[in-house]
């Protein structure tokens, strides 16, 4: 290390009083934050595991398991996975349970994975390194639908939905997901313009295609943004209440089951049995992001940050 | 084709068709889904918020002539018992919010995961939470520390606080304000990825400058910081805006658009799930008015705070 920067760096440990003002604040604020999450974490859990009279006694004394045995501690998640959601469509009964739902969710997951990982890395790469005609309308497109408020296209898009006989199918999901023009689209874009366009020019004098410059040669190279984006990707399709509310109300996922759970739960004065089910929907999420929370990190930035 | 540089002379041609198929197979269906998906549908909202509903069903054709929709939308105050004015104010309410309180926090949240204060790691995890764990899990665990038997709501009551019969989330006077709370507690979490993701970008060497300077850790925050990052601020500020034109979720799930929670995406959500109900006309209407009167805002809160400090290069 240079005289300058270990002189530098002594200076920047001298730490002036206003700054340790500044820290102090900073500090208390995001350990108000962060002890308020996590206590929620902790009670949700803790409450999954007592008995409804428990709980009803003393809803925040999370260490208390009175009348619990052992045996029975798991009751609470026994009746989460027992629990049956029940309808009727077209005059047939249907009927779907906390495993159903899971399974639904994970479907949703994978068509919107699936999508996620064809078409905004596609139309981001050719945005990066192609001149061509419709650029501007689709940079003009990509602005539209982040800036201008749509909120009110929703009831000509169930209407549209339905006239073609797609709602309460998986189609509708692929139908609509499948678009690619959004901020997804930006992010790639200002990814492959990072990289080198003599990859391409190499890659074509040994004879490659277009599809495979994108396939073998630059798709690879954006690995690290592509699993960023699929890991936001799941969190967010795993937790997106709306969409299967809308469009799948006979194939409830764990996000919008958890609301019929809750109704029962409530009506049987059994809160504890609304843990369970929500920590089991938050395990698979907090598990991914465990597991990517560094690539998350270090791959996400926006609005043309220099650098 | 211009940035991708020819390799053999008389192959221009053939590559240059080649690419062309290569964009256009790209980029084509994109297009379709956005002219189906956004042009289409939005025309569609457009045309019918000028047609008069009886009965779920479209009476005349579109004349601009015929803006009773529109009118009714300003006039009648009430929708199904979902009181209109208030659903607009709630949702504009939200844009200081957003604005005023969740981006500032976020932001001093970012710089202190970015200067590496104490337990920066611990705090870079638990701070995001909320984003990995589903808004509805976060609204029932609040919906039931805030109820009337709660365990917030009892605390409050035992140190003095006057607790509404219902609690926080069953009264007139306090529903809109507690949800505008669990909003500030689990809206910091998303952006803190973005500006801690920019602020990684400044180089070390321009914080290295600042503190022979003699700057302290604010000044730095406010002058150098803010002014370096202000592109990600002012994309992460406009998304965030345009997404309150349709934020219902938390008025869903935490007291189902009762005691005076209403808001505008909450309205046309409702409405959403009957889409051949009477009330049509009035939320394509209102789905237009969100539409004009949100872009204007968006382009004009964009030229304010762009205007403030210019794209920075580092």
């Amino acid at each position: 290390m240079s005289d300058f920067r270990r002189n530098t760096k002594n200076r920047i440990r001298s730490t002036s009083p206003s700054n340790t003002v500044f820290k102090i604040i900073v500090t208390i604020m995001m350990t108000l934050f962060s002890f308020s999450f996590i206590f929620m974490f902790v009670w949700m859990i803790s409450s999954s595991f007592r008995t409804s009279d428990s709980f009803n006694q003393n809803q925040i004394n999370i260490f208390n398991f009175s009348g619990q045995k052992f045996s029975t501690l798991f009751d609470n998640y026994k009746q989460a996975f027992s629990f049956t959601w029940k309808t009727i469509k077209d005059r047939k009964p249907i009927e779907v349970n906390l495993f159903g739902m899971l399974g639904n969710s994970m479907m949703l997951v994978f068509l919107n994975l699936s999508m996620a990982v064809v078409f905004p890395p596609a139309v981001g790469y050719v945005m990066a390194k192609y001149d061509f005609k419709f650029k501007r309308i689709i940079t003009l497109a990509i602005i539209l639908s982040m800036c201008v408020p749509t909120v009110g296209s929703l009831v000509p898009t169930i209407k549209f939905i339905n006239s073609i006989g797609l709602r309460d199918t998986w189609w509708s999901i692929i139908l609509l997901g499948s678009g690619g023009l959004g901020m997804g689209v930006l992010l790639y874009s200002g990814y492959f313009a990072a990289i080198p366009t003599d990859y391409i020019e190499s890659s074509r004098m040994d004879g490659a295609n277009n599809l495979q410059t994108y396939l073998l040669i630059m798709f690879p190279q954006a690995l690290p943004l592509v699993t960023a984006s699929m890991v936001m990707s799941f969190i967010g399709t795993w937790n997106d209440y709306s969409t299967p509310f809308i469009y799948l109300r006979y194939n409830p996922t764990v996000a919008t089951g958890v609301e019929y759970i809750s109704a029962r739960a409530s009506l049987d004065l059994n809160q504890p049995m609304m843990f369970a089910a929500l920590f089991i929907m938050s395990s698979f999420t907090l598990i991914i992001y465990a597991l990517f929370s560094k690539r998350i990190m270090s791959s996400m930035s926006v609005g043309g940050v220099k650098g | 084709m211009q940035q991708v540089t020819q390799t053999k002379k008389g192959t221009f041609k053939s590559q240059k068709k080649r690419d062309i198929l290569f964009v256009t197979l790209v980029v084509a269906w994109p297009i379709i889904h956005f002219l189906i998906f956004w042009v289409g549908m939005n025309s569609t909202m457009f045309v019918n918020s000028f047609r008069e509903v009886l009965g779920g069903e479209f009476q005349n054709k579109f004349t601009f002539e015929n803006y009773t929709n529109l009118i009714r939308v300003f006039k009648e105050g009430n929708i199904d018992n979902i009181i209109n004015f208030q659903a607009i104010l709630h949702s504009l309410s939200i844009i200081p919010l957003v604005v005023c309180i969740n981006i500032p926090i976020t932001l001093l949240f970012s710089y202190a995961i970015f200067r590496k204060y104490k337990f920066h790691k611990f705090f870079q995890i638990t701070l995001f939470i909320p984003t990995v764990i589903s808004a509805v899990v976060l609204c029932k665990v609040f919906q039931l520390a805030v109820g009337g038997t709660g365990f917030i709501t009892q605390f409050l009551d035992k140190i003095g606080a006057k607790v509404p019969v219902g609690g926080y989330l069953g009264n007139n006077n306090t529903a809109w304000i507690t949800i505008l709370v669990f909003s500030i507690w689990t809206g910091i979490s998303t952006n803190l990825i973005y500006f801690s993701s920019a602020m990684g970008r400044i180089s070390y060497g321009v914080i290295e400058s600042a503190e022979i300077e003699g700057a302290s850790h604010f000044r730095q925050f406010i002058s150098i910081v803010i002014p370096m990052i202000w592109p990600t601020i002012t994309t992460i500020a406009i998304t965030g805006i345009s997404a309150i034109f349709g934020w219902f979720l938390p008025t869903q799930l935490l007291t189902a658009g009762k005691y005076n929670t209403s808001t505008l995406g909450f309205i046309v959500f409702v409405n959403a799930q009957n889409p051949s109900g009477t009330m049509l006309g009035l939320v394509y209407s209102m789905g237009v008015l969100i539409a004009v009167i949100g872009a204007i805002m968006m382009f004009a809160i964009k030229k304010l705070l762009e205007s403030f400090w210019k794209d920075v290069e580092y």
